[in-house]
């Protein structure tokens, strides 16, 4: 095996090592749709409130596993790479320590794919859950969801001082996150000020654009744009701001 | 030719300069020493050596490559420890050394590190769990898996006990030992004086001496002393009349001689022909110690 290759897989390894993060990539997940299921279909929603929420609980999902993912796991890890030095040990070696990240990267891309199909499978094998309408509008707002929140990660990996405050700043981000985004309470019960600032943010147009496409319409162009713009902009961020050391 | 020639390096930061004007050469199969005081710029300087960073001024050669430019090629002849620098906590022991492996061209077996630096049987423990002697080892393994011609070690016994670095400086010699040149960096006299054919010591960014560890302490002072508790009492000429004697004092039953040469031999003598036994008899000379503090000007760490 190349060295990068053998990198890539025993980062996979120490990944696989860490509870956490099967955790809320398989089990969370599975979690919500199993909870959610049992809630609604005990309650006394009429029908188009059902299947509006058959739409958003596995959107909810999906995009709750990649914030966890892109603004916790991997910032954390980074900054402990570097922190402890790791980078700069592997710096002192023929293989750049850029091959670390970029395996990191590598596996909690993979990560949140893996955790999205388990989503589309375990929801339509256990639950019945209707699959995303829209495939194209799922597949691009996924992707650009995932490339844009991973950029914020990477930002925070950039600019945190070490591990401690890099888990600070990715939970101070989560929560405000989960609750403009509209994954505490559907964006349409929102009051409409919070609503409009859900929109602006990685996490409420993601999931808002996921939704859009389970329901069969194409995502809307503001929050595909809102999720380009980030993505761009944190990723030139990162590239300038990121220090080995 | 020096298998690491070093001219009129100089390395600035914006708040202060860390090499002012460092100039050294090691030869082939030398464990050579980096010997300062902390903050005098040794580490910054053999880090561009090793191109972890870039110098500002001055010529480096290592093996006829520059850091600068031929940063790959010099990756695979060069095995560095770093100050500070760890592994993943969970990565186990077999994996680091196997990983490292595949990084060079033309890696040693990593099984066999493994045996040779005792390490087998922690094989399968992960980084995290290891003692400090242990993860020091397994340092310098690292450092050795790419089969490189020079390793160097940087502060390699700081965080250790007494017993571990005696330990570690049998390991360096034994890395020198396989035709390995040793760039050792140490603020500790003991080490230095122990494992270095030559050393350059460093202050404030500047070599302030270049020699062997014996120069080195030829260039201070020569003057010896001896302390004693005769067995019975004796007149003061008996041993200032002897050339070799400067001066001799008493506190309580204890004599205090000093002198120069074989001023030993020439006491002890003159005390056994007049059957005079010398107690609790203790000799002072100066050591590599006392050459960096002449020096320096600054005591060294303990």
């Amino acid at each position: 095996m190349s060295g990068r290759t053998k990198l890539t897989y025993v980062e996979t390894k120490l990944f696989l090592r860490d509870p956490t993060a099967v955790f809320f990539v398989i089990a969370l997940p599975i979690m919500l749709l199993t909870i959610f299921h049992f809630v609604t279909e005990k309650s006394q929603d009429d029908a188009a409130t059902k299947e509006s929420m058959e739409a958003f609980v596995p959107a909810m999902a999906i995009s709750l596993c990649l914030t966890m993912l892109a603004l916790n796991l991997l910032p954390t890890t980074l900054a402990t790479y570097r922190e402890k030095g790791i980078l700069r040990r592997m710096a002192a070696s023929p293989v750049h320590p850029a091959n670390l990240l970029l395996a990191q990267l590598v596996i909690n891309l993979a990560t949140a794919t893996l955790s999205a199909v388990l989503v589309l499978v375990v929801g339509r094998a256990a639950f019945d859950t209707p699959a995303p309408e829209s495939v194209g509008g799922f597949v691009v707002s996924f992707a650009l969801g995932t490339w844009a929140l991973f950029a914020i990660g990477l930002v925070i990996a950039a600019v945190a001082p070490g591990s401690k405050a890099a888990t600070a700043i990715g939970l101070s981000l989560l929560f405000p996150s989960l609750f403009f985004g509209g994954a505490f309470v559907p964006k349409e019960d929102m009051p409409s000020t919070l609503s409009t600032i859900g929109d602006y943010t990685p996490l409420g147009a993601a999931l808002q654009a996921l939704r859009d496409s389970w329901e069969g319409q194409w995502p809307q162009a503001l929050h595909l744009s809102v999720l380009a713009v980030l993505a761009v902009v944190g990723t030139a961020a990162a590239a300038k701001l990121f220090r080995w050391e | 030719m020096a298998l690491i020639e070093v001219k009129n390096l100089r390395k600035e930061y914006p708040q202060h300069v860390a090499v002012a004007d460092v100039s050294f050469s090691v030869e082939e199969g030398e464990i050579f020493g980096i010997l300062g005081p902390n903050g005098a710029g040794k580490t910054t300087a053999v880090e561009c050596v090793e191109g972890m960073r870039k110098r500002d001024g001055g010529d480096i050669s290592v093996m006829g490559l520059d850091p600068l430019k031929d940063l790959a090629e010099l990756r695979q002849v060069i095995g560095i420890q770093l100050q500070q620098s760890e592994l993943p906590a969970k990565m186990k022991v077999w994996e680091a050394l196997e990983l490292y492996s595949t990084f060079y061209r033309d890696p040693v077996d990593w099984r066999e590190l493994l045996h040779e630096w005792g390490l087998a049987e922690k094989a399968d423990a992960a980084y995290g769990s290891l003692s400090g002697g242990q993860q020091q080892r397994l340092s310098i393994a690292l450092a050795l898996v790419g089969k490189p011609k020079i390793a160097v070690f940087d502060e390699l016994t700081t965080a250790l006990d007494p017993h571990a670095r005696r330990e570690t400086w049998k390991l360096i010699e034994k890395v020198r030992a396989q035709d390995v040149t040793v760039l050792l960096v140490t603020h500790f006299m003991e080490e230095a004086e122990r494992l270095c054919d030559r050393l350059a010591l460093i202050e404030s960014g500047r070599v302030v001496a270049l020699d062997t560890p014996a120069g080195l302490i030829s260039r201070v002072d020569e003057k010896q002393i001896i302390r004693f508790k005769p067995s019975v009492d004796f007149e003061d000429s008996l041993l200032t009349s002897l050339p070799e004697v400067d001066s001799i004092t008493r506190s309580h039953s204890q004599v205090t001689v000093t002198g120069k040469g074989n001023v030993v031999y020439a006491v002890i003598s003159v005390l056994a022909r007049n059957h005079i036994v010398a107690g609790e008899l203790r000799l002072e000379q100066a050591s590599l110690d006392d050459a960096f503090v002449a020096l320096t000007g600054t005591h060294p760490a303990t």
